[in-house]
C-alpha cells in the first residue's frame, strides 16, 4: 500500500496504508460473492440489450434511452461490481470489473454500427491516404501534415499489415480505452498509490471521460504516449522531493516519448509543458534544466510548422471567453441534447469542484505543498489552453479531457477510502462515496452517448462523399447544409483545399444562415451567386444531417426538407442522387 | 485476490521478449504477403514489445512504471520514425521496418550471448 512498498517519502496521498485483515465497518468487505454476481449480472445484461444497441429507432436522448433499458442497467451494475470489489478490496476482481468495464461501455462504437463514428474522423483517412498514396506530407495544406506522426504511423500499419483506415477505426476506441484506463492504472501507481487507489483512479478517469476523444485520432495517440511520459516524470526526481522511485534515465526516456506526442498533436505537448515546468520549479523533477530540453522539442517543432499555425490566426491570440464557447452553437437544441449538455456539465463541474476540494484540503494540512502545486497543475494546468489560439470550438473539451487524469490522481485516494469504510462516517460515508460515483457513471454515459444517433455515419453518404472527392474537378464546392457529412476521405482532398481551404464548408457556418426556416427566397440567391462564381458546386443532404440538425436545431423542423426541395426543383441544379437517405446535386453551369 | 504486475521479468526475459519482438517485426518486412491476421498480431507485437523492451532490459525502469513504458515507447519510435520518413519524403515501410526490427533483434541477440571472457575452454 501507500509508501510501503518503496523507501522514496514522498506521497502523493497522505492516508495511512490500508490495513489488510480488520475492514471496518465491512460486512462486504470480506466477500468477493457479491460484485462477481454483480458483474454477471451486469455483462448478462448487456449481452441481452445487444441486438438493440444497433437499433435505427432515432431517439434524440441518444443510445441509452433508444436501446433496451438493460444497456443502460449494465453499466450502472458494472460500476456498482467495481465499487464494492474496491471496497471489499478485492483488486483482482476489481481490476478485471473495470476492464469488463470499459469494454461493456465503448464495445457499442464497433458492434453497433458498421461504420466509424462521428463524420470528423473521415478527415483522418484522407491524411492516411495521402502519406500511403505519395509517400510524403503536403505541408501547408492543413494542420493535419504539419502534425502527421498519427497518420504517418497508420499509413504505415496498413501498410505492412493490409488493414484499412475503416477496420482500424471501427475497433479503436474499444482497444484504445482499455489501453487508456490501464495507462492510468499504472500512472496512479508510479505516483505511489496503492492499488485500490489506483484502480479507483482508472475507474475515474474511464468513467468521467466523457468527451469522446478516444476515437481514431491524433489526440488519442498523443494522450496515451502522454500518460507514459506522465507516469516517467514520477521518477525523475532526486531525495526527499522524487514522487516515485527515482531512476536517473526516467527522464531521459520520457524525452523520446515526448518528441511522439510533438509531432502528432499541437496541443497536448503544450499541455504537458505545464505539468513538466511546474514539476522541475517545484523540485520532483531532476535535473530542473531538462525543462529546457523539452520546451526546445516543443518550440523548435512549432516553429517549423509556424506558418501553418499562424495561417489560423496568431498563436498569442488572447480571447479566452472566445474559446470557452462549444463548436456548436447558436439554434435550438432538442430536449435530449440539452439533457445530454447537462449530463456533460454535471459531470466536468463535479470532477473539477472535488478536485478542487482535495487539493484545498491539502494545502491547508500542509501536506507536501511543493507535490501540491504540482498536482494541482496536472489537474488544473490545462485551463491555461483557454489562453492560447482558438481551437475550432474545441478547446473547452481539451480542458476537460487533459485534466482528466490529474483530477482522477487527486480524488483517488479519497473516495477509495470512502469506499473501504475508512473516512468518517463509516457506512454513510460509503454509501455516499457509492451514489455519488454511479450518478458520475449515469451522467457521463448520458454525455458519452447522447449523440450517439447524430453522430452515425451512413454508407450511401460516404460512397457520395468518396465520389466526390475522387470525380470532381479539384475547384468545386461541396455545399453542406449542416455537419453530418464525412467527408475528405481520400487523398484527392489536399487538391481541393489547395484551391480553397473551405471547400466543404457548411451553410449553417455563412453570416445570418443558421437558424432560418429558407421561407425566404435565400436559395435562389446563393444558387444565381455561384452561377457567377463559375465553379462546379455540389450539394449533399444526407440523413444524418437531418438527424444532426433535429439533435442541435441548427435550423427549424423541416427547413432542410424546404431548402432540399428548393434545390431538387431549381432548374439550376441538376440531380445527381435523390433517395430517402441522400440527396445530391451539382449546379448545372450550362444551364445559367 | 490481489492484482499484482509481476515485479521481475527479470534481465534476460526482457532480451528474449525484445528478441523475439525482433524477429516478428523481420518476419512481417520480409514476408511479402502475410494475411493481415497474422500481420497485424506480429507488427502489433513488434512495436509494443520489442524497441521497449530493448531498453528496459538496459535501464531496468521501476516496476509497474515499465509495463507502460515498453508500450510507450515502442510506438513513440514508431511514430517519430514513420513521421521522418514522410517529412523527408523517404516512405519506405517495409525497409524501415526492417532496419528497426532487425536492430531490435541483433541487440537483443548479442546480448543474450555469454561473454566471450567467461566461455570455459573445452578439456
Amino acid at each position: 500500500m501507500l509508501g510501503q512498498e518503496r523507501s522514496a517519502p514522498v506521497l502523493v496521498s497522505g492516508n495511512a496504508p490500508a490495513p489488510t485483515v480488520a475492514r471496518p465497518g465491512g460486512a462486504v468487505a470480506s466477500g468477493w460473492v457479491l460484485p462477481a454476481a454483480l458483474l454477471a449480472a451486469s455483462v448478462a445484461a448487456w449481452l441481452v440489450a445487444a441486438p438493440s444497441l444497433s437499433t435505427d429507432t432515432i431517439d434524440n436522448r441518444g443510445l441509452l434511452f433508444a436501446a433496451s433499458p438493460l444497456f443502460a442497467v449494465s453499466l450502472v451494475l458494472c460500476a456498482l461490481a467495481f465499487l464494492v470489489a474496491v471496497g471489499g478490496r478485492r483488486h483482482g476482481l476489481a481490476a478485471l470489473v473495470l476492464g469488463v468495464s470499459v469494454v461493456l461501455t465503448r464495445l457499442p462504437t464497433a458492434v453497433a454500427v458498421s461504420l466509424p463514428l462521428y463524420s470528423w474522423t473521415y478527415k483522418h483517412f484522407g491524411v492516411i491516404d495521402y502519406v500511403s498514396t505519395y509517400g510524403h506530407l503536403d505541408h501547408g495544406v492543413d494542420i493535419y501534415h504539419s502534425w502527421p506522426g498519427m497518420f504517418t504511423l497508420f499509413a504505415w500499419v496498413n501498410e505492412l499489415t493490409g488493414t484499412n483506415s475503416f477496420q482500424l477505426a471501427l475497433w479503436f476506441t474499444p482497444v484504445y480505452q482499455l489501453a487508456l484506463t490501464a495507462a492510468i492504472y499504472v500512472m496512479a501507481r508510479a505516483w505511489r498509490l496503492g492499488r485500490g487507489p489506483a484502480l479507483v483512479a482508472a475507474f475515474i478517469a474511464h468513467t468521467a471521460n466523457w468527451v469522446a476523444q478516444d476515437y481514431f485520432s491524433p489526440q488519442a495517440v498523443a494522450m496515451l504516449l502522454a500518460v507514459g511520459v506522465l507516469a516517467l516524470l514520477a521518477h525523475s526526481g532526486k531525495g526527499r522531493r522524487a514522487i516515485g522511485t527515482p531512476h536517473p534515465a526516467a527522464v531521459w526516456v520520457a524525452l523520446p516519448i515526448y518528441a511522439g506526442v510533438v509531432v502528432s498533436h499541437q496541443l497536448t505537448p503544450f499541455w504537458l509543458m505545464i505539468v513538466i515546468g511546474a514539476g522541475c520549479v517545484f523540485g520532483q523533477i531532476r535535473p530542473r534544466w531538462v525543462m529546457v530540453v523539452f520546451a526546445a522539442t516543443v518550440i523548435g517543432w512549432t516553429a517549423l510548422n509556424y506558418d501553418v499555425v499562424s495561417s489560423y490566426g496568431s498563436i498569442f491570440h488572447f480571447d479566452p471567453m472566445g474559446n470557452v464557447a462549444r463548436n456548436v452553437n447558436g439554434g435550438n437544441p432538442s430536449d435530449g441534447q440539452r439533457l445530454t449538455s447537462l449530463a456533460g456539465r454535471f459531470t466536468t463541474i463535479s470532477t473539477w469542484l472535488v478536485t478542487g476540494v482535495v487539493l484545498l484540503l491539502r494545502w491547508r494540512r500542509r501536506e507536501q505543498r511543493r507535490l501540491t502545486l504540482t498536482l494541482a497543475a496536472l489537474a488544473l494546468g490545462s485551463f491555461t489552453v483557454l489562453l492560447g489560439q482558438g481551437y475550432g470550438g474545441e478547446a473547452v473539451f481539451r480542458v476537460f479531457l487533459y485534466s482528466i487524469p490529474g483530477c482522477a490522481l487527486v480524488i483517488a485516494s479519497a473516495v477509495e477510502r470512502w469506499l473501504t469504510g475508512r473516512a468518517r462516517w463509516g457506512r454513510t460515508g460509503r454509501l455516499a462515496a457509492v451514489v455519488s460515483l454511479l450518478l458520475l457513471t449515469g451522467a457521463a454515459a448520458q454525455a458519452f452517448y447522447g449523440a450517439w444517433f447524430a453522430n452515425r455515419v451512413d454508407q450511401d453518404a460516404l460512397e457520395a462523399s468518396v465520389w466526390i472527392v475522387e470525380k470532381a474537378p479539384a475547384d468545386a464546392m461541396v455545399l453542406a447544409l449542416a455537419p453530418g457529412a464525412p467527408g475528405r476521405v481520400v487523398a484527392r482532398y489536399t487538391e481541393f483545399v489547395r484551391n480553397n481551404r473551405d471547400f466543404d464548408g457548411g451553410v449553417d457556418a455563412w453570416d445570418g444562415w443558421l437558424g432560418t426556416d429558407f421561407k425566404d427566397g435565400r436559395v435562389n440567391e446563393m444558387t444565381d451567386a455561384m452561377l457567377g462564381d463559375n465553379h462546379p458546386t455540389y450539394a449533399v443532404i444526407t440523413a444524418q444531417m437531418k438527424v444532426y440538425n433535429a439533435y442541435y436545431g441548427l435550423f427549424p423542423p423541416g427547413a432542410i426538407e424546404r431548402f432540399e426541395n428548393q434545390l431538387l426543383t431549381n432548374p439550376h441544379w441538376h440531380t445527381l442522387v435523390h433517395t430517402p437517405s441522400l440527396t445530391v446535386l451539382v449546379i448545372n453551369q450550362a444551364a445559367a | 485476490m490481489r492484482l499484482r504486475i509481476p515485479a521481475a521479468l527479470g534481465r534476460r526475459g526482457w532480451d528474449v521478449a525484445a528478441l523475439a519482438a525482433g524477429l516478428a517485426g523481420v518476419l512481417v518486412a520480409s514476408a511479402g504477403a502475410l494475411p493481415t491476421a497474422v500481420a497485424l498480431p506480429l507488427l502489433a507485437g513488434f512495436v509494443l514489445v520489442g524497441p521497449g523492451a530493448l531498453v528496459q532490459t538496459m535501464l531496468r525502469l521501476p516496476s509497474p512504471t515499465r509495463w507502460l513504458v515498453v508500450p510507450t515507447l515502442g510506438l513513440a519510435v514508431v511514430v517519430v520514425t514513420t513521421t521522418a520518413m514522410a517529412w523527408f519524403d523517404a516512405w519506405q515501410p517495409r525497409l524501415s521496418l526492417a532496419v528497426l526490427a532487425g536492430l531490435v533483434a541483433a541487440i537483443a541477440a548479442v546480448r543474450l550471448l555469454p561473454p566471450v571472457g567467461s566461455r570455459v575452454p573445452a578439456g
